[in-house]
Order: structure tokens, then C-alpha cells, then sequence
């Protein structure tokens, strides 16, 4: 079974769920074997206030409603506002959501995280992440506060049963530099995503963190998602495990109460 | 992996050769060979990707013909010169008395605009030796780029004002994703010059860019290309495969075109 973790929904200038991207995103899965979704909505939109992100939510529970089975929800959040653990709780414990996604509002491992951590330990929920380590200047202008492999390493040793997962390894930042630090933090997980389909990468990806902690994404490369996986130096059974059984691991551990 | 067994497909967008700033793998002749056969490839084009950083561009063309000479078969070489560099003339009449197919120009490592008057004499010149001219959207994604890399990208409109300013010309844009809407001026310009696009950044699902190209400009002016070794071949192999069109566009996007521009000259 294929299980993209890291992959996303929007939403219509009205507010409502953009229903045929949500369509659209099915039939691309169809055309190139992906079972799963993981979704989430990132409305920055005022600067992902509680309203906003709590109106992305519901257009995730929305697409979750339409396609039971194709896709499972994060729950977006900014850590910084004040209701935020009330939204986490609420969609993970009583709508099923699987766990949370964080975007760059603040790093992972700044205080203001720590409280949904401590939720996200205790339940065993995966925490999904915006990451990279952009090296350009126009892109380090525009997400000053982006976590890196570095943020990840210093929050796994704060919270080292906590599953953190960096996102999009291909996402734009200078992976190489990620993978040497990410050697220093065992607990923490990687998606593949992103629309870098560098030669070598998924490999790399292996040859560093080891096949355990690298999980298939595509963050909307979808045919690029699917062909890097495909390519890479790998067994069978390594394959299987990146492209959804160590995603599964994940979600089976999960012990909401 | 063979997405399309049997079709004679050309990779219009491969490099032989090192790159400073990443090591690559499977990056000379026998590596890009294997790959082509690992994924049924009948033709490559390939470009040196020493020539993009060596400050005498024509040292990585010559580079390339000692590692490609014995399998004139499988590969077409780009021309990689500078208008900015000295003796670009003899140069490119050497590239042309070797049969190397099409010239490949990187104005963002090169240090030169697109208006420049040196390249516009190197374009003419390769317009009356029969050469199409080539130039990538970027080499790397700027995101990732080592610090002493561009910054810049090479804008599609850009390469179009190319065109338009030498309209006796064939050219030829890769990893590059024209975004305009299918009714824009933009496609119009496009529809009246000769210049070809590869498609290896753009995509058959979700934003449907490649569609929208279709629609715009016409199978015809589709090249298929994969970017390798800097990029993995399966993800352009799967836009095309996944694309809703019929057999007859795909086989134009996966070589007819090519063999076309290149297999004549």
C-alpha cells in the first residue's frame, strides 16, 4: 500500500473546500498507485489565526468525509495562539485526525512548541513539519523562521519518544546539509517530498538515516513523488517500507485517550 | 523500468560530466548509457556540465567528444559556448564540423543578458550553421544552491524575447515551466516562433502544465527530456505516461520531435 504522509488540500477564496483539486488529487493517485493521502489545509491567510486554521480544518474533515479510506487529516495549527492544543485535541480524539501539521510560524524547537509535543508524546501522533535549509536569499527572507535538520535534532533531544517528522526532503533546502545532521537524532523521521527529484537523493536518504525513518511524500510533486521512490537503489522490502509500511508503523502506535 | 518498450525515445535533456558544486553519480558515457538502456532510451542529447562552470566553455565540448565518440549511435551533443569568452567563432565552427547538433547557452553562469550584442552574433552564427539553440530554465533549483551558485533562473518570457529578436531560429527551452494560461499572449508569441520545450518540469496531473502547453502550442513542440544524472529519469518518464492524450502526441513528445530538430543535421 502507498501512503503519501505529507500531502495537502485547499480551499476555494469563498472559504469552502476546493472539492475538484480534492478530486483531482484522487485521480492522480489513481494514475500512479497511491492509496493513501495525508492531508492537511494551510491557510496563512492573516497569519494562521485561530479562525483561519480552525476553517482549514474543517475543509480537511471535509475531504477525509468525501473520500473515507483515500484520505487521513492532520490537524494544522499555529502553536503560537493560545486555542491551539484545544483544536488539536478536539480533531485528533474526536474526528479522527492523525496527527499534527506545523508550518513555519515558529521553529520546532522553540518553548512555544512544548505543549504540543508533550500531547503529541503522549498520544503518539505524528508531528509533520514544514523543513528545510534554503540557501538563497529570497526564500530565507520569506520563512525567516523555517525549522532545519539542526531545530529537529535539538527538539528530538527535548522529546525523544515524541514522531517527528522533517518534511520534503526535497522541498528546496540544501538536503545534503540536512541528512549530516539528522544522523544525530535516531527518533526523527524524514518525508521524501518535495519538487527536488535530484539523482542520488532518495539513496542518500538511505544511506544516512537509514530505510526505518524515510517515509514516501510527494507535497503535490506527485509524478516526481512516486518516480525518485521508484528509481532508487533499493530492495523490494526497502521499497515497501518507504513507500507506506513504516507510515503505518507509525499510525499504529497511536494511543489517543 | 521501460515506460514505453519499443518506442525510439530521445532524452533531449541529459549531461555527461562533473558538477562542482554536487558530486553526481553514473555522470560519463557508460553511466548515462546504462541508464538509457535501464529505460529503453534510444538517443540522449547530451550537454557537457563541466562547460557550465569551466571558464573556457569549449574545453568541456571537447571533453564530451572524446567520451561520446564511440557511440555516435546513441548520443547528439549540445554545443556549450559563451559570447563573452574569447575565440567563440572557431569554436563553434569546430562544434559544427564535429556534428554536435545544437547550441547551449547559460546566460545566469556566463555572465550576460539576453539583449547582450555578443550573443546576439552567437546566435546568428549558429542560425546560419543550422544549429537550434538551447538554454535551461536553471541548472539546480536556486533553493538548494551551493553559495558561490546563481541566483537567478532563466525566465521563459526571456528566451522567448530571444527568439523573437532572431525569428530565423530554432530554440530549444529545458527545465522550464512556461506557467501562462492557454488563451495568454504569451502562448500566442510562443505559436509564432520555432521553440521547443522539454517537459521535465512541468506535470500531467493536479496543475496540468504540460496539458496546458499541449493545448497551447501543440505535441509538436514537446520534447521529452529527463535531466540526467543531475535529475532521477522517472519522474519525466511517468508525466508522459500518465498523460491523457493519445498515442500519436506521446510518440511526438518521446522522440519524433526530437529526431526532427536533431536527427537531420
Amino acid at each position: 500500500m502507498l501512503i503519501d504522509c505529507h500531502m495537502h488540500v485547499r480551499g476555494r477564496p469563498d472559504g469552502s473546500l476546493d472539492e475538484e483539486y480534492c478530486d483531482r488529487t484522487i485521480e492522480a493517485g489513481d494514475l500512479l498507485g497511491i492509496d493513501v493521502f495525508c492531508i492537511s489545509d494551510i491557510d496563512l491567510t492573516g497569519g494562521a489565526r485561530y479562525e483561519r486554521f480552525h476553517q482549514a480544518n474543517d475543509r480537511v474533515k471535509q475531504a477525509v468525509e468525501r473520500y473515507p479510506g483515500r484520505y487521513l487529516g492532520y490537524c494544522f495549527v499555529n502553536p503560537g495562539d493560545p486555542r491551539a492544543l484545544d483544536e488539536v485535541r478536539q480533531r485528533v480524539r474526536d474526528e479522527g485526525f492523525i496527527g499534527v501539521k506545523l508550518y513555519h510560524q515558529y521553529r520546532i524547537d522553540e518553548p512555544v512548541q512544548e505543549p504540543l509535543l508533550e500531547l503529541a508524546t503522549a498520544w503518539q501522533i505524528p508531528v509533520l513539519m514544514h523543513a528545510g535549509h534554503p540557501t538563497d536569499p529570497d526564500t530565507m527572507a520569506r520563512q525567516p523562521r523555517i525549522s532545519d535538520a539542526a531545530h529537529f535534532v535539538r527538539a528530538a533531544r527535548r522529546f525523544p519518544e515524541a514522531i517527528l517528522i522533517e518534511g520534503h526532503i526535497g522541498g528546496g533546502g540544501d538536503w545534503e546539509w540536512a541528512l549530516k545532521h539528522l544522523r544525530e537524532a535516531p527518533s526523527v523521521y524524514l518525508d521524501t517530498s518535495g519538487s527536488v527529484v535530484d539523482e542520488w537523493l532518495v539513496d542518500r536518504c538511505v544511506e544516512s538515516i537509514g530505510v526505518e525513518r524515510l517515509l514516501f511524500a510527494t507535497d503535490m510533486t506527485m509524478e516526481g513523488g512516486v518516480g525518485k521512490v521508484l528509481d532508487a537503489d533499493l530492495t523490494e522490502a526497502q521499497r515497501r517500507k518507504i513507500l507506506g509500511e513504516s507510515f503505518q508503523a507509525i499510525l499504529d502506535r497511536r494511543a489517543v485517550s | 523500468m521501460k515506460y514505453f518498450e519499443g518506442w525510439p525515445v530521445v532524452d533531449s535533456n541529459a549531461f555527461i560530466g562533473n558538477w562542482a558544486f554536487r558530486r553526481l553519480r553514473r555522470n560519463d558515457a557508460a553511466g548515462v548509457l546504462a541508464m538509457m538502456d535501464a529505460f529503453g532510451i534510444a538517443r540522449a542529447c547530451v550537454a557537457s556540465a563541466d562547460a557550465i562552470l569551466y571558464k573556457d566553455s569549449h574545453a568541456g565540448n571537447e571533453k564530451l567528444l572524446e567520451e561520446t565518440a564511440g557511440h555516435r549511435d546513441r548520443f547528439w551533443r549540445y554545443a556549450t559556448l559563451n559570447p563573452k569568452y574569447a575565440g567563440w567563432e572557431r569554436d563553434l565552427a569546430w562544434c559544427v564540423e564535429r556534428e554536435f547538433k545544437a547550441l547551449r547557452l547559460y546566460p545566469y553562469y556566463h555572465g550576460y543578458e539576453l539583449t547582450d550584442p555578443d550573443l546576439a552574433k552567437l546566435v546568428d552564427a549558429a542560425i546560419e550553421a543550422g544549429l537550434p539553440i538551447s538554454a535551461p530554465g536553471r541548472v539546480v533549483d536556486v533553493r538548494q544552491r551551493h553559495w558561490m551558485d546563481t541566483t537567478q533562473n532563466l525566465a521563459p518570457e526571456a528566451f522567448l524575447g530571444l527568439a523573437e529578436a532572431h525569428p530565423k531560429g530554432t530554440y530549444v527551452l529545458t527545465e522550464s515551466i512556461p506557467g501562462a494560461a492557454p488563451e495568454s499572449d504569451f502562448w500566442r508569441r510562443m505559436r509564432d516562433v520555432a521553440l521547443y520545450v522539454e517537459m521535465s518540469r512541468m506535470t500531467s496531473v493536479l496543475g496540468r502544465s504540460i496539458q496546458t502547453m499541449l493545448e497551447a502550442l501543440g505535441a509538436e513542440r514537446v520534447l521529452f527530456g529527463t535531466g540526467f544524472p543531475f535529475k532521477t529519469p522517472s519522474p519525466a518518464f511517468l508525466k508522459v505516461h500518465v498523460l491523457d492524450t493519445d498515442d500519436s502526441a506521446k510518440r511526438s513528445i518521446m522522440g519524433e520531435n526530437a529526431r526532427r530538430l536533431f536527427g537531420g543535421r
